[in-house]
C-alpha cells in the first residue's frame, strides 16, 4: 500500500458518533426549508391567525404522536420518549403565552410568531453551556419546524425517500425527526457538519446501529456531489474523501461483515423471538407476558410479541383525575385497551388485570374526596391496595362490573387479580364481593365469560407464608417481586440510603418465591410473577427454572428474555435455580447468576 | 387563595433534564395552582417545559417550589414526593 503518503488520500479526522464503517455513495439531504414568511398580518386578522396557530400544534402533535409510535416499534421505547418529550414542548404554556401575545398584541403571522418565540427559547438554552440542554435547544427548533410546516402547506409532504439505493447521508444538520425516518436498511452512514455525540440524532442513528461520523467542514457540502463515493469510521472518527482500491476492499468488507453481524443479532433478538412463543431449548413452555399501563403499552405489547398481559395497572384511568371515572367510562377505557392488545397480538388473549393498587404513596387525587386524604407516616404500611377495597366497597363493585363487561364485548381472556393481600380473610371477603358483582351483571342480562379467573398478588411476606392455606382459596397467584422484595428485606427501594446494602438477589426472596411456587404447584394453581426480577435475561430463565409458569415484564424486554431462555433446556434452568436455594448470601448468589 | 410552599432536593443523578423535567411538567399540569420554582435569581413556571430546563438544575441544586391555588397543598405534596423518588428511576 502506497496509501499514507498522498494527503489527499488520508481519511480526515472528526468526531465518532455511531460505530461501524460505512463505505457508499453521497446523498446530500437538505432539510426542508422553512422561510417563514415575516410579514406581518392586519389586526382584524389576529383571531383567524390563533385558530390557525392552534391546528397547526394540534396536527403537529399527532404526527410526533405517530412518530413516537413509529420509532418505539422499530427503534425502541427510550427513543420513542424523545417525540414524547418533544410533543410537551408544543403543550408548553409559557411558549403557547408568548406566541399568542405576539400575534394579538404585535400582529405577527402564527409562523413568524411560533419562531420568534422558539428561536429565542433556543438561544437561552443554548448559552446554559450545558451539553444535555444545548441538544434540547435543538428539539424546540425541531419540533416548532414542525408546527410551521403545517401552518405553511397544511400538510407535510412524505418526507421518507422512496429510492432504496444504499447511501451515506450528508447534511449540514438533522433533527430527530430527519433521522427517525431513514430507513436503516439503506441508510450506510450518516454524516453532520454540526452535532455531538448527545444530540438525539446521535442517539436514535446509535439506537439503529448506523454509523455516523459529525464536526467535518463545511466547505466540504459545496464540493461534494451526490452519487460520489465516500466512506466514514464511526468508532474512530474518520472521514475518507478519497479513496484507493485497496482501501475501498478493505472498508467494503468490513462494512458486509458488521451488516451481517447486525442483521444476525437482530434477527435472533427481535423479529424472531417476537413471532416465538416462550420455551425452554427443550420445548417446554414459559409464558412471556407483558406489564401494561395504558393503551399505547397495550398495544406496544402485542407487537413485541407478548403471549398476554400478565400485570394490567388500572391505576392508568384514575391518574391525574379531579374526579372518579365512573363505570361506563371505566368500561370504554378497558374496552379501548383489551381492544389494542387483542387487536394484535400473534399468541393468547389472556388479560391479567390487577384492580385499582392506590396507597398515601401512590395518591389519586380523584380518591380524596371518596376515602379522605391520604396522609400516613408509614404508606407503605397503610391504607392501600385491597385494603381500600373492602373498606370502600363501591369502588370495587364499579371496577369489576367495568372490567367483566369489557370482558364480555372484546373476546379475551380475563383475569382479576386483587392487590396487597395479606390474609386468607382478606381473599374470602373479596371473591362474595365478586361474587356478587357476577350475579348482579347476570340478573341484568350482561354476557359473561364463564371462566373469569380470581386471583391475587403475592407481594407481602404474610402471604407467600401462608401461600399453601392461601392456594386452595384463589384460581392464581402472580408474585409481584419488587414489593416482595421490598416488604420481605424491609427495605424501601427508593432510598438510596438502604437500598444499596442488598443484592438484586437475596436469598430470603428467592426462598419465599419458591415456597410459593410450590404451594401453588400443590394445588396446580398456576404461579406467575411480575417486576423487574422477569425482564433480566440472566434472572428470568432462573424463575422458570424455579417453576415460575408466567413471567411478566416491560414489553421491550420480552424478545431477550425469550431468547435468553431457549438457550438451554428446562432440566439445566431447574440445577441452577435449585442451586440458588442453597446460597446463603446475596454476594453468593451474584456471583452464581 | 391556599399557598403552598416546600424546598426541592435534587436527588437523581441527572438533575431536572430530559425525562425529570417532563415527568416534572406532566405531573404539575395535573393541577389547577399556579406553580412556580425557584433556584437563586431564577425562576419558572413549573408546567413549562421549557422553563424547567432553562433553570438547568443539577444533581444536590436546592429549588423552592410554590404553588399557588385550591389545590396548591396536594400539588406541593405529589411534586414533592415525585422528587423524593428520585423520578422512579429505578423503574
Amino acid at each position: 500500500m502506497t496509501g499514507n503518503t498522498s494527503s489527499s488520500i488520508s481519511p480526515v479526522k472528526v468526531m465518532a458518533i455511531s460505530p461501524g464503517v460505512a463505505i457508499g455513495p453521497v446523498r446530500l439531504y437538505k432539510a426542508k426549508s422553512h422561510a417563514v414568511e415575516t410579514a406581518k398580518i392586519r389586526p382584524e386578522q389576529a383571531g383567524a391567525e390563533q385558530v390557525r396557530l392552534q391546528q397547526a400544534i394540534e396536527s403537529a402533535t399527532k404526527e410526533l404522536r405517530e412518530l413516537s409510535e413509529h420509532v418505539a416499534r422499530t427503534v425502541g421505547s427510550s427513543e420513542a420518549d424523545i417525540f414524547e418529550a418533544q410533543q410537551l414542548i408544543l403543550a408548553d404554556p409559557e411558549l403557547l403565552a408568548e406566541t399568542t401575545r405576539l400575534i394579538a398584541q404585535e400582529y405577527f403571522s402564527a409562523g413568524a410568531a411560533l419562531q420568534q418565540v422558539a428561536e429565542s427559547y433556543a438561544q437561552e438554552l443554548e448559552a446554559l453551556e450545558n451539553e444535555t440542554l444545548a441538544a434540547r435547544a435543538a428539539d424546540v427548533r425541531d419540533v416548532t419546524a414542525r408546527a410551521i410546516r403545517h401552518l405553511q402547506s397544511g400538510e407535510l409532504a412524505a418526507e421518507r425517500s422512496n429510492d432504496d439505493t444504499p447511501v451515506l447521508v450528508v447534511a449540514y444538520d438533522l433533527t430527530p425527526s430527519d433521522t427517525a425516518i431513514f430507513n436503516p436498511e439503506t441508510t450506510l452512514g450518516i454524516c453532520t457538519v454540526v452535532g455531538g455525540p448527545t444530540t438525539h440524532a446521535a442517539i436514535i442513528a446509535r439506537a439503529l446501529e448506523i454509523p455516523a461520523i459529525t464536526g467535518f467542514d463545511a466547505h466540504l457540502l459545496e464540493t461534494l456531489q451526490d452519487g460520489q463515493q465516500i466512506a466514514i469510521d464511526g468508532a474512530k472518527g474518520l472521514l475518507y474523501l478519497q479513496l484507493e482500491d485497496a482501501q475501498q476492499e478493505k472498508l467494503r468488507s468490513a462494512m458486509l461483515q458488521q451488516q451481517r453481524e447486525r442483521k444476525q443479532r437482530r434477527t435472533q433478538n427481535d423479529t424472531f423471538w417476537r413471532a416465538q412463543p416462550g420455551s425452554t431449548a427443550d420445548g417446554y413452555a414459559v409464558q412471556m407476558f407483558a406489564n401494561v399501563g395504558d393503551v399505547e403499552s397495550a398495544r406496544a405489547a402485542a407487537e413485541l410479541g407478548a403471549e398476554g398481559i400478565g400485570l394490567l395497572r388500572t391505576e392508568f384511568l384514575f391518574a391525574g383525575r379531579q374526579a372518579f371515572p365512573d363505570e361506563e367510562e371505566q368500561f370504554d377505557s378497558y374496552v379501548a385497551l383489551f381492544q389494542a392488545f387483542a387487536g394484535r397480538a400473534l399468541f393468547g388473549k389472556t388479560i391479567i388485570a390487577r384492580t385499582l393498587d392506590a396507597g398515601a404513596d401512590k395518591p389519586f387525587p380523584a380518591l380524596e374526596p371518596l376515602i379522605g386524604a391520604m396522609q400516613e407516616a408509614n404508606p407503605a404500611l397503610g391504607l392501600r391496595g385491597a385494603r381500600i377495597h373492602l373498606v370502600h366497597k363501591e369502588l370495587l363493585r364499579q371496577q369489576l362490573r367495568a372490567l367483566l363487561r369489557a370482558a364480555g364485548v372484546i373476546n379475551i381472556q380475563l383475569s382479576i387479580m386483587f392487590p396487597m393481600i395479606a390474609t386468607v380473610e382478606e381473599i374470602h371477603q373479596l371473591r362474595m364481593l365478586y361474587t356478587e358483582v357476577r350475579r348482579e351483571l347476570e340478573r341484568e342480562g350482561v354476557i359473561l365469560s364463564p371462566d373469569t379467573q380470581v386471583g391475587i398478588m403475592v407481594e407481602t411476606p404474610a402471604a407467600a407464608v401462608m401461600a399453601g392455606v392461601l392456594a386452595r382459596e384463589v384460581d392464581f397467584f402472580s408474585i409481584g417481586a419488587n414489593d416482595l422484595f421490598q416488604y420481605t428485606m424491609a427495605v424501601d427501594r427508593t432510598n438510596s440510603r438502604v437500598t444499596g446494602m442488598f443484592g438484586l438477589l437475596e436469598p430470603a426472596v428467592w426462598r419465599l418465591i419458591a415456597r410459593v411456587v410450590r404451594a401453588g404447584k400443590m394445588r396446580s394453581k398456576l404461579v406467575a410473577l411480575c417486576g423487574e426480577l422477569a425482564a433480566d435475561p440472566r434472572i428470568g430463565p432462573l424463575l422458570a427454572g424455579l417453576g415460575v409458569q408466567e413471567l411478566s415484564m416491560n414489553p421491550a424486554a420480552i424478545a431477550n428474555v425469550k431468547a435468553a431462555l431457549h438457550h438451554q433446556t428446562r432440566d439445566y434452568w431447574q440445577q441452577r435455580a435449585q442451586a440458588l436455594l442453597r446460597a446463603e448470601t446475596a454476594q453468593e448468589m451474584s456471583e452464581m447468576l | 387563595m391556599p399557598v403552598a410552599e416546600a424546598y426541592l432536593v435534587i436527588k437523581n443523578k441527572v438533575g431536572l433534564h430530559a425525562r425529570p423535567a417532563r415527568l416534572l411538567v406532566q405531573t404539575a399540569a395535573q393541577f389547577q395552582s399556579r406553580i412556580q420554582l425557584q433556584q437563586g435569581e431564577k425562576s419558572a413556571n413549573a408546567k413549562s417545559i421549557i422553563g424547567v430546563l432553562k433553570l438547568g438544575a443539577v444533581f444536590g441544586d436546592v429549588l423552592v417550589l410554590r404553588a399557588e391555588g385550591e389545590d396548591a397543598e396536594k400539588a406541593v405534596k405529589t411534586l414533592t414526593e415525585l422528587v423524593d423518588r428520585k423520578f422512579d428511576e429505578e423503574e
